[in-house]
Protein backbone atom coordinates (compact mmCIF):
# COMPACT_ATOMS: atom_id res chain seq x y z
CA UNK A 1 0.00 0.00 0.00
CA UNK A 2 2.72 2.40 1.32
CA UNK A 3 3.99 5.26 -1.88
CA UNK A 4 7.32 5.30 -0.56
CA UNK A 5 9.43 2.08 -1.35
CA UNK A 6 12.34 -0.09 0.19
CA UNK A 7 14.61 -0.58 -2.07
CA UNK A 8 14.03 -3.89 -4.30
CA UNK A 9 15.93 -6.22 -7.24
CA UNK A 10 15.80 -4.36 -10.43
CA UNK A 11 12.60 -5.82 -12.50
CA UNK A 12 13.30 -7.08 -15.94
CA UNK A 13 10.47 -5.84 -18.27
CA UNK A 14 11.96 -6.51 -22.48
CA UNK A 15 8.31 -5.17 -23.40
CA UNK A 16 8.82 -1.76 -21.29
CA UNK A 17 7.81 1.24 -23.23
CA UNK A 18 7.15 -0.94 -26.58
CA UNK A 19 3.64 -1.92 -27.90
CA UNK A 20 1.92 -4.51 -26.56
CA UNK A 21 -1.14 -6.29 -27.72
CA UNK A 22 -4.04 -8.34 -25.54
CA UNK A 23 -2.91 -11.46 -24.38
CA UNK A 24 0.62 -10.98 -24.36
CA UNK A 25 2.21 -12.18 -21.37
CA UNK A 26 4.66 -9.10 -19.98
CA UNK A 27 6.68 -11.04 -17.14
CA UNK A 28 5.72 -13.54 -14.49
CA UNK A 29 4.39 -12.40 -11.10
CA UNK A 30 7.37 -13.69 -9.59
CA UNK A 31 10.14 -11.81 -11.00
CA UNK A 32 7.96 -8.27 -9.15
CA UNK A 33 8.72 -8.12 -5.05
CA UNK A 34 5.70 -5.83 -5.45
CA UNK A 35 3.83 -4.69 -8.07
CA UNK A 36 0.60 -2.62 -8.28
CA UNK A 37 -1.84 -3.20 -11.80
CA UNK A 38 -2.86 -0.47 -13.50
CA UNK A 39 -5.19 -0.22 -16.32
CA UNK A 40 -4.48 -2.99 -19.19
CA UNK A 41 -2.76 -5.35 -16.82
CA UNK A 42 -4.62 -8.36 -15.80
CA UNK A 43 -2.94 -11.72 -13.77
CA UNK A 44 -3.62 -15.09 -14.98
CA UNK A 45 -2.15 -17.60 -12.77
CA UNK A 46 1.63 -17.17 -12.53
CA UNK A 47 1.58 -14.45 -15.24
CA UNK A 48 0.60 -11.05 -15.85
CA UNK A 49 -0.98 -10.89 -19.22
CA UNK A 50 -1.98 -7.44 -20.96
CA UNK A 51 -5.21 -7.12 -21.46
CA UNK A 52 -5.37 -4.04 -23.91
CA UNK A 53 -3.33 -2.92 -27.26
CA UNK A 54 -0.99 -0.28 -25.95
CA UNK A 55 2.50 0.99 -24.61
CA UNK A 56 3.48 -0.83 -21.75
CA UNK A 57 5.01 1.15 -18.63
CA UNK A 58 6.44 0.62 -15.61
CA UNK A 59 6.99 2.96 -12.74
CA UNK A 60 9.75 2.45 -10.19
CA UNK A 61 9.08 4.46 -7.83
CA UNK A 62 5.59 3.68 -6.95
CA UNK A 63 5.99 -0.04 -8.73
CA UNK A 64 3.25 0.47 -10.58
CA UNK A 65 2.60 -1.44 -14.22
CA UNK A 66 0.18 -0.61 -16.70
CA UNK A 67 -0.81 -0.23 -20.55
CA UNK A 68 -0.95 2.75 -21.41
CA UNK A 69 -3.38 3.82 -24.90
CA UNK A 70 -6.02 6.55 -25.63
CA UNK A 71 -8.97 4.70 -24.38
CA UNK A 72 -11.69 7.08 -23.68
CA UNK A 73 -13.47 5.80 -21.07
CA UNK A 74 -11.68 5.84 -17.35
CA UNK A 75 -10.99 2.64 -15.75
CA UNK A 76 -10.55 3.25 -12.62
CA UNK A 77 -7.46 1.94 -10.86
CA UNK A 78 -6.02 2.30 -7.64
CA UNK A 79 -4.19 5.43 -6.05
CA UNK A 80 -5.65 7.27 -9.21
CA UNK A 81 -5.73 11.23 -8.75
CA UNK A 82 -8.97 12.14 -10.47
CA UNK A 83 -11.31 14.64 -10.59
CA UNK A 84 -15.12 13.88 -10.06
CA UNK A 85 -18.23 16.19 -10.34
CA UNK A 86 -20.74 15.24 -7.87
CA UNK A 87 -23.94 14.01 -9.41
CA UNK A 88 -26.25 13.29 -6.18
CA UNK A 89 -25.59 13.02 -2.15
CA UNK A 90 -27.38 11.58 0.29
CA UNK A 91 -27.17 11.04 3.86
CA UNK A 92 -23.95 8.88 4.07
CA UNK A 93 -22.29 9.30 0.77
CA UNK A 94 -21.44 12.19 -2.28
CA UNK A 95 -21.75 9.80 -5.97
CA UNK A 96 -18.86 11.12 -8.02
CA UNK A 97 -18.88 11.06 -12.21
CA UNK A 98 -15.50 9.92 -12.63
CA UNK A 99 -16.29 9.22 -15.99
CA UNK A 100 -15.38 5.24 -15.31
CA UNK A 101 -18.47 2.44 -15.98
CA UNK A 102 -20.36 3.07 -12.46
CA UNK A 103 -20.17 6.58 -10.66
CA UNK A 104 -18.43 6.24 -7.51
CA UNK A 105 -18.46 6.48 -3.35
CA UNK A 106 -17.31 9.58 -1.57
CA UNK A 107 -17.89 8.91 2.17
CA UNK A 108 -19.02 12.18 3.70
CA UNK A 109 -16.91 11.87 6.14
CA UNK A 110 -13.62 11.33 3.95
CA UNK A 111 -11.77 14.05 3.85
CA UNK A 112 -9.21 14.93 6.55
CA UNK A 113 -10.05 16.52 10.03
CA UNK A 114 -13.90 16.20 9.08
CA UNK A 115 -16.28 15.02 11.69
CA UNK A 116 -20.30 14.63 11.75
CA UNK A 117 -20.55 18.28 12.29
CA UNK A 118 -18.06 20.27 10.79
CA UNK A 119 -17.30 18.67 7.12
CA UNK A 120 -17.56 20.21 3.40
CA UNK A 121 -20.55 20.67 2.11
CA UNK A 122 -20.88 19.54 -1.85
CA UNK A 123 -23.59 19.84 -3.66
CA UNK A 124 -24.82 18.31 -7.13
CA UNK A 125 -22.21 20.06 -10.26
CA UNK A 126 -19.47 20.29 -7.82
CA UNK A 127 -16.09 19.43 -8.64
CA UNK A 128 -13.97 17.46 -6.27
CA UNK A 129 -10.21 16.23 -6.15
CA UNK A 130 -10.01 12.80 -5.09
CA UNK A 131 -8.22 9.42 -5.22
CA UNK A 132 -9.67 6.25 -5.29
CA UNK A 133 -9.10 3.60 -2.88
CA UNK A 134 -11.08 1.12 -4.07
CA UNK A 135 -10.92 -0.55 -7.73
CA UNK A 136 -12.11 -3.70 -8.48
CA UNK A 137 -14.33 -4.82 -12.00
CA UNK A 138 -16.71 -5.59 -10.05
CA UNK A 139 -17.80 -3.10 -7.51
CA UNK A 140 -18.46 0.66 -7.39
CA UNK A 141 -15.62 2.83 -6.98
CA UNK A 142 -14.49 4.46 -4.01
CA UNK A 143 -13.18 7.70 -3.59
CA UNK A 144 -11.23 9.75 -1.01
CA UNK A 145 -10.23 13.13 -0.31
CA UNK A 146 -8.23 12.36 2.61
CA UNK A 147 -4.47 12.24 2.14
CA UNK A 148 -2.12 9.34 1.36
CA UNK A 149 -0.94 7.57 4.24
CA UNK A 150 3.50 8.69 4.73
CA UNK A 151 2.70 12.20 2.88
CA UNK A 152 3.12 13.26 6.86
CA UNK A 153 1.23 15.83 8.59
CA UNK A 154 -2.07 15.76 6.25
CA UNK A 155 -3.74 18.86 6.67
CA UNK A 156 -7.23 19.65 7.59
CA UNK A 157 -9.63 20.62 4.86
CA UNK A 158 -10.82 23.64 6.68
CA UNK A 159 -7.21 25.15 5.99
CA UNK A 160 -7.75 24.59 2.43
CA UNK A 161 -4.34 23.46 1.86
CA UNK A 162 -5.25 19.76 1.64
CA UNK A 163 -4.17 18.35 -1.74
CA UNK A 164 -7.47 17.06 -2.51
CA UNK A 165 -10.85 18.29 -1.49
CA UNK A 166 -13.10 20.76 -3.53
CA UNK A 167 -12.48 22.49 -6.57
CA UNK A 168 -13.24 26.37 -6.22
CA UNK A 169 -14.03 28.58 -9.19
CA UNK A 170 -11.93 28.33 -12.05
CA UNK A 171 -12.50 25.92 -15.52
CA UNK A 172 -12.36 22.33 -15.98
CA UNK A 173 -11.81 20.62 -19.53
CA UNK A 174 -11.86 16.84 -20.97
CA UNK A 175 -8.34 15.88 -22.15
CA UNK A 176 -7.00 12.58 -23.81
CA UNK A 177 -6.08 10.58 -20.38
CA UNK A 178 -2.52 10.29 -22.44
CA UNK A 179 -2.01 13.91 -22.21
CA UNK A 180 -3.11 14.26 -18.53
CA UNK A 181 -0.70 11.32 -17.58
CA UNK A 182 2.09 13.41 -19.39
CA UNK A 183 1.35 16.26 -16.95
CA UNK A 184 1.34 13.95 -14.24
CA UNK A 185 5.07 13.79 -14.64
CA UNK A 186 5.46 16.97 -14.98
CA UNK A 187 9.25 17.17 -16.19
CA UNK A 188 7.91 18.92 -19.62
CA UNK A 189 8.29 22.42 -20.71
CA UNK A 190 4.71 23.00 -21.42
CA UNK A 191 3.58 24.05 -17.80
CA UNK A 192 7.20 26.09 -16.97
CA UNK A 193 6.85 27.62 -20.38
CA UNK A 194 2.72 28.23 -19.44
CA UNK A 195 4.36 29.60 -15.75
CA UNK A 196 6.11 32.01 -17.89
CA UNK A 197 2.95 34.03 -19.41
CA UNK A 198 0.96 34.13 -15.92
CA UNK A 199 -0.08 32.52 -12.67
CA UNK A 200 -2.00 29.89 -12.97
CA UNK A 201 -3.20 27.29 -10.20
CA UNK A 202 -3.73 23.31 -12.18
CA UNK A 203 -5.09 20.02 -10.97
CA UNK A 204 -4.60 16.92 -13.14
CA UNK A 205 -7.28 13.69 -12.96
CA UNK A 206 -5.69 10.82 -14.68
CA UNK A 207 -9.52 10.09 -15.58
CA UNK A 208 -9.01 12.73 -18.45
CA UNK A 209 -10.10 15.83 -16.71
CA UNK A 210 -7.93 18.87 -16.36
CA UNK A 211 -8.98 21.58 -13.36
CA UNK A 212 -7.34 25.21 -13.96
CA UNK A 213 -7.48 28.72 -12.64
CA UNK A 214 -6.30 31.86 -12.74
CA UNK A 215 -6.68 35.87 -12.59
CA UNK A 216 -7.49 36.36 -16.28
CA UNK A 217 -10.15 33.91 -17.98
CA UNK A 218 -7.22 34.42 -20.85
CA UNK A 219 -4.85 32.46 -19.18
CA UNK A 220 -7.05 29.93 -18.79
CA UNK A 221 -8.04 29.64 -22.07
CA UNK A 222 -4.26 29.85 -23.03
CA UNK A 223 -3.38 26.88 -20.58
CA UNK A 224 -6.66 25.25 -22.00
CA UNK A 225 -5.61 25.52 -25.56
CA UNK A 226 -1.74 24.33 -25.39
CA UNK A 227 -2.39 21.08 -23.28
CA UNK A 228 -4.94 20.20 -25.61
CA UNK A 229 -2.76 21.07 -28.56
CA UNK A 230 0.31 19.84 -27.07
CA UNK A 231 -0.49 16.20 -27.79
CA UNK A 232 1.81 15.08 -30.67
CA UNK A 233 3.97 17.51 -30.82
CA UNK A 234 7.89 17.06 -29.69
CA UNK A 235 8.68 18.04 -26.18
CA UNK A 236 10.90 20.80 -27.87
CA UNK A 237 8.28 22.42 -29.45
CA UNK A 238 6.02 22.97 -26.48
CA UNK A 239 7.53 26.31 -25.62
CA UNK A 240 6.99 27.77 -29.52
CA UNK A 241 2.99 26.13 -29.40
CA UNK A 242 2.81 28.58 -25.82
CA UNK A 243 4.11 31.31 -27.44
CA UNK A 244 2.33 30.92 -30.77
CA UNK A 245 -1.14 30.61 -28.60
CA UNK A 246 -0.34 33.29 -26.45
CA UNK A 247 -0.30 36.00 -29.62
CA UNK A 248 -3.44 34.63 -31.04
CA UNK A 249 -5.11 35.00 -28.09
CA UNK A 250 -3.61 38.89 -27.50
CA UNK B 1 -11.76 13.00 -25.51
CA UNK B 2 -13.95 11.76 -22.76
CA UNK B 3 -17.54 12.86 -23.63
CA UNK B 4 -19.53 10.33 -20.73
CA UNK B 5 -19.78 14.11 -18.74
CA UNK B 6 -22.00 15.29 -21.66
CA UNK B 7 -24.96 16.96 -20.78
CA UNK B 8 -26.61 16.48 -17.15
CA UNK B 9 -23.06 15.79 -15.75
CA UNK B 10 -21.51 19.65 -16.59
CA UNK B 11 -19.94 21.22 -13.49
CA UNK B 12 -21.20 24.20 -12.17
CA UNK B 13 -17.94 25.48 -12.16
CA UNK B 14 -17.58 25.22 -15.93
CA UNK B 15 -20.84 26.37 -16.14
CA UNK B 16 -19.83 30.33 -14.26
CA UNK B 17 -16.61 30.07 -16.39
CA UNK B 18 -18.30 30.04 -19.76
CA UNK B 19 -20.39 32.62 -18.91
CA UNK B 20 -17.60 34.36 -16.87
CA UNK B 21 -15.04 34.56 -20.00
CA UNK B 22 -17.60 35.39 -22.53
CA UNK B 23 -18.10 38.43 -20.84
CA UNK B 24 -14.38 39.03 -21.04
CA UNK B 25 -14.52 37.99 -24.71
CA UNK B 26 -12.58 34.96 -24.84
CA UNK B 27 -14.25 31.31 -25.36
CA UNK B 28 -13.42 28.82 -23.83
CA UNK B 29 -11.78 27.01 -27.39
CA UNK B 30 -10.05 30.42 -27.98
CA UNK B 31 -12.30 32.25 -30.19
CA UNK B 32 -13.96 35.46 -29.96
CA UNK B 33 -17.31 35.97 -28.88
CA UNK B 34 -18.63 37.10 -32.61
CA UNK B 35 -16.24 33.82 -34.11
CA UNK B 36 -17.75 31.18 -35.94
CA UNK B 37 -15.67 27.62 -36.15
CA UNK B 38 -14.42 26.38 -38.83
CA UNK B 39 -17.03 25.27 -41.85
CA UNK B 40 -16.15 22.67 -44.33
CA UNK B 41 -18.75 21.03 -47.60
CA UNK B 42 -17.29 17.85 -49.05
CA UNK B 43 -19.81 16.31 -51.68
CA UNK B 44 -20.02 12.69 -51.19
CA UNK B 45 -19.15 10.38 -54.07
CA UNK B 46 -22.63 9.16 -55.20
CA UNK B 47 -23.05 12.36 -55.97
CA UNK B 48 -26.36 12.46 -53.50
CA UNK B 49 -24.98 14.05 -50.28
CA UNK B 50 -23.16 16.54 -48.55
CA UNK B 51 -20.92 15.86 -45.59
CA UNK B 52 -20.63 19.11 -43.77
CA UNK B 53 -18.20 19.75 -40.87
CA UNK B 54 -18.30 22.99 -38.50
CA UNK B 55 -16.07 22.68 -35.68
CA UNK B 56 -16.22 19.31 -34.41
CA UNK B 57 -19.94 19.11 -35.59
CA UNK B 58 -21.04 16.95 -38.42
CA UNK B 59 -23.64 16.38 -40.26
CA UNK B 60 -24.53 14.34 -43.01
CA UNK B 61 -27.30 15.25 -45.56
CA UNK B 62 -28.38 13.26 -48.32
CA UNK B 63 -31.56 13.83 -50.98
CA UNK B 64 -33.62 11.73 -53.29
CA UNK B 65 -35.92 12.43 -55.56
CA UNK B 66 -39.27 10.01 -56.89
CA UNK B 67 -41.91 9.90 -58.86
CA UNK B 68 -45.21 9.95 -56.67
CA UNK B 69 -49.07 11.10 -57.17
CA UNK B 70 -49.39 13.85 -55.28
CA UNK B 71 -51.10 14.85 -52.24
CA UNK B 72 -55.22 15.59 -53.57
CA UNK B 73 -55.48 19.17 -52.34
CA UNK B 74 -52.15 20.65 -53.57
CA UNK B 75 -52.45 18.69 -57.58
CA UNK B 76 -49.71 21.16 -59.28
CA UNK B 77 -46.96 20.88 -55.97
CA UNK B 78 -44.14 18.67 -55.91
CA UNK B 79 -43.49 16.97 -52.36
CA UNK B 80 -40.55 18.22 -50.68
CA UNK B 81 -39.25 16.40 -46.59
CA UNK B 82 -37.19 16.81 -44.21
CA UNK B 83 -35.68 14.02 -42.19
CA UNK B 84 -33.28 14.98 -39.12
CA UNK B 85 -31.76 11.65 -37.63
CA UNK B 86 -30.33 12.53 -34.00
CA UNK B 87 -28.84 9.31 -32.53
CA UNK B 88 -26.79 8.19 -30.10
CA UNK B 89 -23.65 8.27 -31.91
CA UNK B 90 -24.34 12.01 -32.41
CA UNK B 91 -24.20 12.44 -28.68
CA UNK B 92 -24.53 10.19 -25.69
CA UNK B 93 -27.95 12.32 -24.91
CA UNK B 94 -29.97 11.32 -27.48
CA UNK B 95 -32.24 8.09 -27.59
CA UNK B 96 -32.67 6.16 -30.60
CA UNK B 97 -35.92 5.54 -32.23
CA UNK B 98 -38.78 7.80 -32.59
CA UNK B 99 -37.77 11.67 -33.44
CA UNK B 100 -36.72 13.43 -30.18
CA UNK B 101 -37.99 16.94 -29.12
CA UNK B 102 -34.97 18.80 -30.93
CA UNK B 103 -35.30 16.60 -33.90
CA UNK B 104 -38.65 17.68 -34.30
CA UNK B 105 -37.40 21.41 -33.83
CA UNK B 106 -35.05 20.87 -36.57
CA UNK B 107 -37.07 19.45 -39.02
CA UNK B 108 -39.89 22.20 -38.06
CA UNK B 109 -36.78 24.61 -38.61
CA UNK B 110 -36.13 23.23 -42.31
CA UNK B 111 -39.90 23.04 -42.96
CA UNK B 112 -39.81 26.87 -42.03
CA UNK B 113 -37.53 28.18 -43.67
CA UNK B 114 -36.92 25.93 -46.86
CA UNK B 115 -40.64 24.93 -48.18
CA UNK B 116 -42.92 27.16 -46.83
CA UNK B 117 -40.39 30.07 -47.20
CA UNK B 118 -40.72 29.02 -50.54
CA UNK B 119 -36.40 28.96 -51.24
CA UNK B 120 -36.93 25.98 -53.79
CA UNK B 121 -40.07 26.32 -56.40
CA UNK B 122 -42.21 23.53 -55.51
CA UNK B 123 -44.19 23.97 -58.73
CA UNK B 124 -41.91 22.82 -61.18
CA UNK B 125 -41.25 19.81 -59.43
CA UNK B 126 -44.99 18.87 -61.18
CA UNK B 127 -44.76 16.71 -64.16
CA UNK B 128 -48.60 16.23 -64.42
CA UNK B 129 -51.18 17.97 -62.55
CA UNK B 130 -52.99 15.23 -59.61
CA UNK B 131 -50.77 12.42 -61.21
CA UNK B 132 -47.31 13.07 -61.40
CA UNK B 133 -44.90 15.42 -59.30
CA UNK B 134 -41.61 14.60 -57.66
CA UNK B 135 -41.09 13.75 -54.02
CA UNK B 136 -37.53 15.03 -52.89
CA UNK B 137 -36.80 13.77 -49.56
CA UNK B 138 -33.76 15.22 -47.39
CA UNK B 139 -32.01 12.87 -44.92
CA UNK B 140 -29.88 14.37 -42.49
CA UNK B 141 -27.99 12.62 -40.02
CA UNK B 142 -26.04 14.13 -37.28
CA UNK B 143 -22.90 12.25 -36.80
CA UNK B 144 -21.36 14.28 -34.21
CA UNK B 145 -23.38 16.93 -32.28
CA UNK B 146 -20.90 19.74 -30.86
CA UNK B 147 -23.00 22.01 -30.48
CA UNK B 148 -25.05 24.41 -32.98
CA UNK B 149 -26.67 22.09 -34.62
CA UNK B 150 -29.32 24.52 -36.65
CA UNK B 151 -26.45 26.18 -38.64
CA UNK B 152 -25.02 22.86 -39.52
CA UNK B 153 -28.37 21.06 -40.73
CA UNK B 154 -29.96 23.97 -42.44
CA UNK B 155 -26.71 24.31 -44.68
CA UNK B 156 -26.39 20.57 -45.36
CA UNK B 157 -29.54 19.98 -46.19
CA UNK B 158 -29.45 23.22 -48.73
CA UNK B 159 -26.32 21.81 -49.91
CA UNK B 160 -27.74 18.38 -50.83
CA UNK B 161 -30.85 20.03 -52.41
CA UNK B 162 -28.64 21.88 -54.53
CA UNK B 163 -26.27 19.24 -55.26
CA UNK B 164 -29.61 16.91 -56.71
CA UNK B 165 -29.48 16.11 -60.29
CA UNK B 166 -33.24 15.66 -61.17
CA UNK B 167 -33.33 12.84 -64.49
CA UNK B 168 -35.00 14.01 -67.67
CA UNK B 169 -38.51 12.65 -67.85
CA UNK B 170 -40.59 11.79 -71.26
CA UNK B 171 -44.17 12.52 -71.29
CA UNK B 172 -45.83 10.27 -73.74
CA UNK B 173 -49.93 10.42 -74.02
CA UNK B 174 -52.41 12.76 -73.40
CA UNK B 175 -55.31 13.21 -70.40
CA UNK B 176 -55.73 10.17 -68.55
CA UNK B 177 -53.84 8.48 -70.36
CA UNK B 178 -50.34 10.23 -70.47
CA UNK B 179 -47.73 8.24 -68.69
CA UNK B 180 -44.29 9.64 -67.55
CA UNK B 181 -40.65 7.71 -68.17
CA UNK B 182 -37.50 8.43 -66.43
CA UNK B 183 -35.01 8.60 -68.66
CA UNK B 184 -31.66 6.86 -67.75
CA UNK B 185 -29.25 10.59 -67.50
CA UNK B 186 -26.52 9.49 -70.15
CA UNK B 187 -29.25 9.91 -72.69
CA UNK B 188 -30.95 13.37 -71.50
CA UNK B 189 -29.71 15.58 -69.85
CA UNK B 190 -30.47 15.97 -65.77
CA UNK B 191 -31.31 18.99 -64.12
CA UNK B 192 -30.71 20.96 -60.50
CA UNK B 193 -33.60 22.52 -58.42
CA UNK B 194 -34.48 25.52 -59.22
CA UNK B 195 -34.24 28.17 -56.05
CA UNK B 196 -36.03 31.24 -55.40
CA UNK B 197 -33.48 31.88 -52.67
CA UNK B 198 -31.00 30.30 -50.42
CA UNK B 199 -31.64 30.51 -46.50
CA UNK B 200 -28.93 30.68 -44.32
CA UNK B 201 -29.85 29.94 -40.36
CA UNK B 202 -27.63 31.66 -37.87
CA UNK B 203 -27.38 31.19 -34.15
CA UNK B 204 -26.33 32.94 -31.22
CA UNK B 205 -26.30 31.69 -27.80
CA UNK B 206 -27.19 34.44 -24.94
CA UNK B 207 -25.44 34.83 -22.07
CA UNK B 208 -25.37 36.58 -18.41
CA UNK B 209 -22.88 35.59 -15.85
CA UNK B 210 -24.15 38.18 -12.88
CA UNK B 211 -27.83 38.67 -12.44
CA UNK B 212 -28.00 42.13 -13.07
CA UNK B 213 -24.91 41.59 -15.90
CA UNK B 214 -24.60 42.81 -19.26
CA UNK B 215 -26.30 39.79 -21.66
CA UNK B 216 -23.91 39.18 -24.21
CA UNK B 217 -24.48 36.77 -27.36
CA UNK B 218 -21.99 34.69 -28.96
CA UNK B 219 -21.87 33.20 -32.37
CA UNK B 220 -21.98 29.56 -33.15
CA UNK B 221 -21.88 28.26 -30.03
CA UNK B 222 -20.45 24.97 -29.11
CA UNK B 223 -22.62 22.02 -27.38
CA UNK B 224 -21.20 23.36 -23.75
CA UNK B 225 -21.74 26.83 -24.80
CA UNK B 226 -25.68 25.58 -25.57
CA UNK B 227 -25.89 23.73 -21.90
CA UNK B 228 -24.95 26.89 -19.91
CA UNK B 229 -28.73 28.35 -19.68
CA UNK B 230 -28.62 31.58 -17.19
CA UNK B 231 -31.04 33.13 -19.08
CA UNK B 232 -33.86 31.08 -20.56
CA UNK B 233 -34.48 27.33 -19.15
CA UNK B 234 -34.91 25.08 -21.87
CA UNK B 235 -32.15 24.24 -23.77
CA UNK B 236 -33.23 25.74 -27.18
CA UNK B 237 -33.85 28.47 -26.24
CA UNK B 238 -30.99 29.68 -25.43
CA UNK B 239 -30.48 30.36 -28.84
CA UNK B 240 -32.25 32.71 -31.39
CA UNK B 241 -32.37 32.14 -34.88
CA UNK B 242 -32.47 34.80 -37.45
CA UNK B 243 -33.00 33.12 -40.87
CA UNK B 244 -31.59 35.54 -44.08
CA UNK B 245 -31.90 34.65 -47.37
CA UNK B 246 -28.94 35.41 -50.19
CA UNK B 247 -28.81 35.64 -54.03
CA UNK B 248 -28.33 31.99 -55.96
CA UNK B 249 -24.58 31.00 -55.18
CA UNK B 250 -23.18 29.37 -58.25
CA UNK B 251 -22.77 26.26 -56.61
CA UNK B 252 -21.20 24.12 -53.93
CA UNK B 253 -17.74 23.16 -54.88
CA UNK B 254 -16.61 19.68 -53.77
Amino acid sequence: MGLTSAPQRAVRLPLRNRGVFPGDVLQAVDAFDSVLLGPGVFREGRELVATRAGILRWDEAHHRLWVENDQKRYIPALHDHVIGVVSDKNAEEYRLDIGAPATAVLPLLAFDGASKRNRPQLHVGSLVYCRVVVAHRDMEPEVSCKAPPGVGAAKDWVTRESVFGKLQAGHVFDCPAIVCRGLMDAQGPLLDALADVGAFELAVGVNGRVWVDAEQERMVVLVQNAILQSQGWPLAEHTRLVKTLQQSFS
Amino acid sequence: MNHSSAGGGMSSNERDFIARSMEADVRVDGRRRLDSRLLSMTANEEGNGIELGLGETKVLATASAELVEPFADRPAEGILQFFVDLSPMAAPDFEPGRASEPAVELMRLLERSVRKSQAVDIESLCIIAGKRVWSIRCDITVINHRGNLADAVMLAALGALDHLRLPAVMLSGAGDEATVQILPPDQAETSALSFHHRPVAVSFGFFRHMDAGPIVLALDPTEREEQEEPLFPRRYCSKAYITRSRSPLTGWSG
